[in-house]
């Protein structure tokens, strides 16, 4: 069943089940679906509805009803985030052209983005429900359900398009009873940006299934805020990013989460040692690890994490990456893109209904990534990782890192050749390196290095700040008379972080 | 806010944060200093504990609205 009658089902069957928990307050699943028809009802009435529509980012009621309200009208969203620099923000809204955009908070969206970006902002307001029916037309495969923006090495963030074929095969297979065993009493937690895509799992698949998701509200400083939400909403079903548990780790022994029965970590790699520590606290739970990149629909491949076993399976203490969820197949390939054998390390390809068509009015980049290619028997879209990763004895993948200059900061994608390309811009210098390099807790932190700058990096850093999101401002710039190269005349990146050290 | 904790705090505040022009005060939040974020708010507060010679706990910790918050949960601390 396509994921928006599945919602529009539970509805129907239960209204006055609880949907979802934002800023301390329980709303049910006709409360939602009225909001979310009230916001219809203000779309409808528009002279033209636009295919795509930019949302606020926010951890309201609304915004999600805004969010459903966009999918069953038949359009994409786009989310955008206020906290992210206007003149990005600017270039999503001009690549996604995007003439409205939905806002909670109307003052935040014009502080946010340039008004010449865009024509309208139709603020979400609340509690004036004209009792409108949700509205859930039908969608075809190929149609667009949303586009995310992730960094880009060029400076300018790429646009992943996901179809509704792409999200139905996500959610069919992790609604499948014989994968997770969701049931309607669960409760989700969702972290997450709505600019990352594991925020898709966290709200949407609950509210298919009849279960609950809770929103962490967006004013904790803090990632120490998920574990009082862990523990007050009594969740059931928790999508982390690894480094909420280096965060988390000091307090582990205070923690009692009875009610956790499925914790799922996504974004970055892993670590053994600390999913152990956590294990602990949640010795009834399943543990997985999950993999996959925003361009392939949310994640695609799954390991189950077992104490003893997953000791041994564990390469330089990284937890393995699993195995595809049905419908999609996975590969690891050479440069020339031929499938390498067991145990050979090569780029992660992946294939299937869960990847995209490719990037949004790029297809430059889209042709270097994405391709069509024959895989039992049919013709599969297949997209080009950038991970590296060889498949062990067990069958299992394991990532080894990158190809390229790509690092997670908190889970979020960071291309280091867009910060370079930012300072590079600015400085008018050509040597210039960022570089990720891990802090006591073993989470990484993001460094900008400067080869012969004299002036002030007072500038710099403004200038930065007003360019890239704050999980992508260096934490630090360093000057240095030179900058190390490798033997191949590189800049040395392993220097430059040893330096950090 | 006692003076001995507000000029203990300015000290961590000002290694922490980057910014010799931080004096603290009992509103002060995360929204007022620009590198406050979710990381060196974690380094902040274990250079609290180290500088007074206290343990937080995670409730105590999410539950500071403020400065004012940290510097009376030291005070009862100490005391």
């Amino acid at each position: 069943m396509h994921f928006l009658d599945a919602f529009a089902q539970q509805v129907a069957r239960q209204p006055e089940a609880p949907a979802l928990w934002a800023h301390g307050q329980w709303y049910t699943y006709a409360e939602l679906a009225a909001r979310a028809g009230d916001i219809q009802a203000q779309l409808q009435a528009l002279p033209v509805l636009p295919p795509r529509i930019g949302v606020l980012t926010g951890d309201d009621m609304s915004t999600y009803a805004a969010l459903l309200a966009i999918l069953g009208l038949g359009c994409a969203y786009v989310p955008v985030n206020a906290h992210h620099p206007a003149e990005r923000n600017a270039a999503i809204l001009e690549d996604a052209e995007l003439t409205l955009l939905l806002a909670t908070r109307p003052e935040a969206a014009r502080q946010a983005i340039p008004p010449a970006h865009y024509r309208a902002v139709l603020p979400l307001t609340a509690g004036t429900s004209r009792a409108s029916a949700f509205v859930h037309k039908p969608a075809a495969p190929e149609q667009l359900a949303y586009i995310l923006f992730t960094s880009g090495s060029t400076g300018r963030p790429k646009g992943v398009p996901i179809s509704h074929g792409n999200l139905q095969t996500f959610l069919a297979a992790v609604a499948d009873p014989a994968v997770y065993a969701l049931e309607p009493r669960d409760r989700f937690l969702q972290m997450f940006d709505l600019t990352f895509d594991l925020s898709v799992y966290s709200w949407l698949l609950p509210l298919t299934l009849g279960a609950s998701t809770c929103v962490l509200p967006e004013d904790g400083i803090s990632y120490l805020h998920i574990a009082e939400l862990l523990e007050e909403c009594q969740l059931t079903v928790a999508l982390m990013v690894p480094s909420v548990l280096a965060y988390l780790q000091p307090y582990l022994e205070e923690l009692e989460l009875p009610h956790l029965r499925l914790s799922l970590f996504c974004g970055e790699a892993l670590p053994h040692a600390t999913t152990l520590a956590w294990s602990r606290c949640i010795p009834h739970a399943r543990i997985e690890n999950v993999y996959g990149p925003t361009e392939a629909t949310i994640f695609c491949l799954r390991y189950v994490w077992q104490a003893e076993r997953s000791a041994a399976e564990s390469v330089n203490g990284i937890v393995p990456i699993g195995r595809p969820l049905p419908g999609t197949y996975a590969y690891v390939a050479d440069a020339a893109g031929q499938p390498l054998p067991a145990g050979t390390p090569g780029e992660l390809c992946l294939l299937g209904a869960q990847v995209s068509t490719g990037y949004w009015h790029n297809p430059q980049k889209t042709a270097a990534a994405f391709f069509a290619t024959q895989w039992a028997g049919v013709q599969q879209q297949a997209y080009r990782t950038g991970d590296e990763a060889y498949v062990n004895i067990q069958g299992d993948f394991i990532y080894t890192g990158r190809i390229d200059n790509q690092v997670k900061i908190d889970g979020y994608r960071v291309e280091l050749g867009e910060i370079e390309h930012h300072a590079r811009t600015f400085t008018g210098l050509a040597q210039v390196a960022a570089v990720a390099a891990p802090v006591a807790n073993g989470n990484m932190t993001l460094h900008l290095f400067l080869e012969n700058y004299t002036a002030d990096t007072g500038p710099l850093k403004a200038h930065l700040a007003a360019q890239l999101p704050p999980y992508m401002q260096p934490r630090q710039i360093h000057k240095l008379d030179k900058l190390p190269l490798n033997v191949n005349g590189k800049i040395d990146r392993k220097a430059l972080a040893q330096r950090i050290a | 806010m006692k003076p001995e904790i507000a000029d203990k705090l300015n000290t961590v505040f000002r290694s922490v944060f980057r910014n010799p022009g931080i004096t603290v005060h009992e509103d002060m939040t995360a929204a007022e200093v620009e590198s406050w974020d979710s990381l060196s708010h974690m380094t902040m507060i274990q250079e609290v504990e180290k500088t007074f010679g206290v343990k937080f706990k995670l409730k105590e910790i999410t539950r500071m609205k403020n400065v004012g918050d940290m510097a009376a949960l030291i005070e009862e601390k100490l005391a």
